[in-house]
């Protein structure tokens, strides 16, 4: 007799003495497993209990007299990882632009605008079956707000003519070899070109002030990954254009300390720090250079998140804003929808952010509906109407203007950089400083790749 | 394997049989009726999620040959489907090489690297080698991140659409049926390994190895013919993980896609076959539906979305330590029990 013979008799052996049959144990395991399943029911059935079924993709019954439909735009983003604390302040700003579309512009070709976002915990895994479900449900058009999506989704949303708004993957902008369409947008300037700006701001903004002869030394200080390798490559790209030093250094996000970094830049005499981390990697850096008593100029992605202004980092720092118009309709519009769920709060630079990111989805979507109608609306419908915005202020001020070609998918075209001066939020701003010009194979997606 | 009531095996062609009797063959057909009818009634998206699955569950197989039958746990799985991945991906989009043959050279290289992480499991056991394997996969992810001439390293690269002669895989129905050719043959080969001499001495190392090499079972050989036939399957499901996905990024074989790995045969039972068959689909499909149900909350109580939506991962793991709790030994020893006691109802014994 085998082992499993054996134990199966015992096993039914050590039912309870007087139980006639094996069927009260099983009867047991039934009931339990009848009762997690009818839990898993009323948790499955209490959206629709609620009568509140989620918005649909396509045009169902209007949501309010004005409005000839509602239109679903999903929204992927790392709402849990460790690029959540820099994504979920984003959650109210795409719910702001959409409302203010809603209130004030009738909506997206006069279709009621509503967001639904998907969690893709920082995954490329994740973000490839989201984008699936999002296409399988019948979208022709996704926002993406991931670090890497252009490269992880560019051949599948080229291959399904679906339009996505990426974050800023210098790559993701341009065609690569034997491509003749890009339905990749970028939502935001791409790394390589922000930093690149801090090589020209500290250039010709913040060296000549500083009274002293020569030229500054800049330093590189970014992740690991592609979207650190490619800012690193757009500043070096910038310092050579200007003949300037350049001391580049990465480190593995998440590290608990960045020792070897540091002294290889205060080593190399760097007056002026700049590159791509995320917020627990800048409070590191700022933590290991006070231990270090090193004390460079840092134009940062996330030195002004909140933790580091409360904990005093951030003062003294720069950092750069895409929604860098202080004084704009388009800033007014922003507080004002801002100020309805948190009033008298400053808006974080993250949140700035994402109150313009899907501004180009947002115009896109309702070009291409007035142009062709919402039953004809493609993904190749968008693309055009897209592809045909030129130096364009589509934020009333709020960001840089907005110009996406065919070969180039770059926008907005320039960036704000401000300095923190106290832990209340109080910014010094620069001038918009655009982009650097590019041309020929810097217009490439494999040029981006080396 | 246990027969009905009343049947026998009256020859050594039954005995080793597979399929043995009418009511199993009439399962096993009709399991591949439905198997091969997913293309013409589910949806696009039902497609994804079945692609995926086969895929997980073919690396799910190796891992528990490699895991569930020889003992030796592994944490690289993830970096030997990368290594899979990249060596198909690159021999297929810039050597030419076909489809198919790049897949098997992508199996071939995994197996091989297999073996030379492998070395280290002849000397430690346990904790150790669960070391030994984190740290075969930094270094296998660190030289794939870091060679960015051959790999495009932390930026990865697109592959071209896979075609097969003048067939090109570019739809999820299209590319179902080489996945499910090739998770059928993956089934097959350790069904009959389980069952073979070598299968044999795996358990008989993972019961006990002192045991095992006291009875003249050559410990260092089974081992490494262990980590070979888990890392080749690794590879083969790397390989259709890149050319269905259409790229490789590094990111898509991190760390914790290897652990996950270890979950799916865990909870699917180790040291069974119909482990990863159950486990997978199982894990998969919640994690699916706890993400809808989440995303759908949130849009109903956006207040809550902040506590929503990171509830997910709370919610998937306590799930998963309540099935822990109520059956540690895998849903296949619970799909046992249920058989057992569907024959002998209304018997208790």
């Amino acid at each position: 007799m085998r082992d499993n013979q054996e134990h199966d008799i015992r096993y039914f052996r050590e039912t309870k003495k007087g139980d006639s049959d094996m069927c009260k144990s099983v009867t047991r395991r039934f009931l339990l497993v009848l009762a997690i399943s009818l839990m898993v029911c009323a948790i499955t059935a209490l959206p629709a209990c609620t009568g509140a079924a989620p918005a649909p993709a396509t045009p169902s019954t209007p949501a309010a007299p004005k409005f000839k439909g509602e239109i679903t735009l999903p929204v992927v983003l790392d709402m849990t990882g460790p690029n959540s604390p820099n994504v979920v302040p984003l959650l109210p700003s795409f719910k702001d632009l959409a409302a203010y579309w809603n209130d004030e512009l009738g909506g997206i070709g006069g279709y009621h605008v509503n967001v639904k976002y998907y969690d893709d915990k920082y995954d490329q895994a994740v973000v490839l079956s989201l984008y699936k479900e999002i296409v399988a449900g019948g979208a022709q058009f996704a926002t993406f707000v991931a670090s890497t999506p252009a490269t992880t989704l560019k051949s599948a949303v080229n291959r399904d003519k679906v339009v996505v708004l990426a974050w800023a993957n210098t790559d993701g902008a341009y065609l690569g070899a034997g491509e003749t369409n890009n339905y990749g947008f970028l939502a935001c300037p791409p790394y390589a070109d922000i930093f690149a700006t801090y090589v020209d701001f500290v250039a010709s903004g913040l060296w000549p002030k500083t009274g002293k002869s020569g030229k500054p030394i800049i330093g590189g200080f970014n992740m690991d990954n592609s979207a650190g390798r490619q800012a690193d490559k757009g500043v070096k790209l910038q310092c050579d254009a200007r003949g300037l030093t350049y001391v580049p250094t990465f480190f593995k996000p998440g590290s608990a300390e960045h020792t070897s970094q540091i002294l290889a830049l205060k080593q190399a005499g760097v007056d002026y720090v700049t590159g791509i981390q995320l917020g627990s990697d800048t409070l590191v850096f700022f933590k290991d250079c006070a231990r270090l008593d090193y004390k460079p100029v840092v134009g940062f992605h996330a030195a002004h998140d909140t933790v580091l202004m409360k904990a005093g980092y951030a003062t003294g720092t720069w950092n750069y804003y895409v929604s860098g118009g202080a004084d704009s309709k388009g800033y007014t519009i922003m507080k004002k929808y801002h100020d309805m769920h948190d009033p008298g709060q400053p808006m974080s630079a993250m949140y700035q952010a994402g109150f313009i990111y899907n501004v180009p989805m947002h115009v896109g979507l309702d070009r291409a509906i007035k142009r062709v109608g919402l039953d004809k609306l493609t993904g190749t419908a968008i693309k055009e109407d897209l592809e045909k915005i030129r130096m364009e202020d589509l934020t009333d001020g709020l960001c840089y203007k907005y110009n996406y070609t065919t070969t180039d998918h770059r926008s907005p075209f320039g960036v704000k950089w401000a300095k923190m001066l106290d832990a209340q939020g109080t910014l010094e701003w620069g001038n918009w400083v655009a982009f650097p010009e590019r041309t020929g194979e810097q217009i490439t997606t494999e040029f981006w790749k080396k | 394997m246990r027969l009905p009531c009343g049947t026998y095996n009256e020859s050594y062609a039954q005995d080793t049989a597979i399929v043995r009797t009418r009511v199993q063959w009439a399962l096993t057909i009709g399991a591949l009726l439905v198997a091969v009818s997913f293309p013409l009634w589910l949806s696009n998206y039902g497609m994804h999620l079945v692609n995926m699955i086969a895929i997980y569950i073919l690396s799910a197989i190796g891992l528990n040959i490699l895991v569930g039958y020889a003992g030796q746990i592994s944490l690289a799985h993830a970096a030997f489907m990368a290594v899979g991945a990249y060596t198909s991906g690159i021999l297929n989009a810039k050597l030419g090489v076909p489809f198919i043959f790049s897949v098997f050279c992508g199996g071939l290289m995994a197996g091989g690297l297999g073996v030379v992480f492998g070395f280290p499991a002849l000397r430690i056991k346990g904790f150790y080698l669960i070391l030994s394997t984190m740290a075969a996969h930094f270094i296998i992810m660190y030289v794939i991140q870091h060679w960015t001439s051959l790999t495009g390293g932390v930026h990865g690269q697109s592959l071209p659409p896979t075609t097969i002669g003048p067939l090109q895989l570019t739809s999820e129905q299209a590319f179902y049926p080489v996945l499910l050719l090739f998770l059928l043959a993956g089934m097959l080969f350790a069904l009959n390994l389980t069952r073979s001499r070598t299968g044999r001495a795996l358990i008989a190392i993972r019961d006990n190895d002192l045991a095992a090499e006291v009875m003249g079972i050559s410990m260092s050989r089974y081992k490494l013919i262990a980590f070979f036939i888990g890392c080749f399957y690794a590879g083969i499901a790397g390989a259709l993980l890149g050319h269905w996905s259409g790229s490789l990024i590094p990111d898509l074989f991190n760390l914790m896609s290897g652990m996950w790995f270890l979950a799916y045969i865990l909870i699917g039972g180790m040291g069974s076959n119909l482990g990863p068959f159950l486990g997978v689909p199982l894990m998969v499909l919640v994690a699916q539906w706890l993400r809808r149900l989440v995303t759908d909350l949130a849009m109903i109580y956006p207040a809550l979305i902040n506590v929503i939506m990171p509830a997910h991962d709370l919610i998937y793991g306590v799930l998963i330590v309540i099935f822990l709790i109520w059956e540690p030994r895998g849903l296949a020893h619970r799909w046992h029990i249920f058989k057992v006691s569907y024959r002998l109802w209304p018997f208790s014994y």
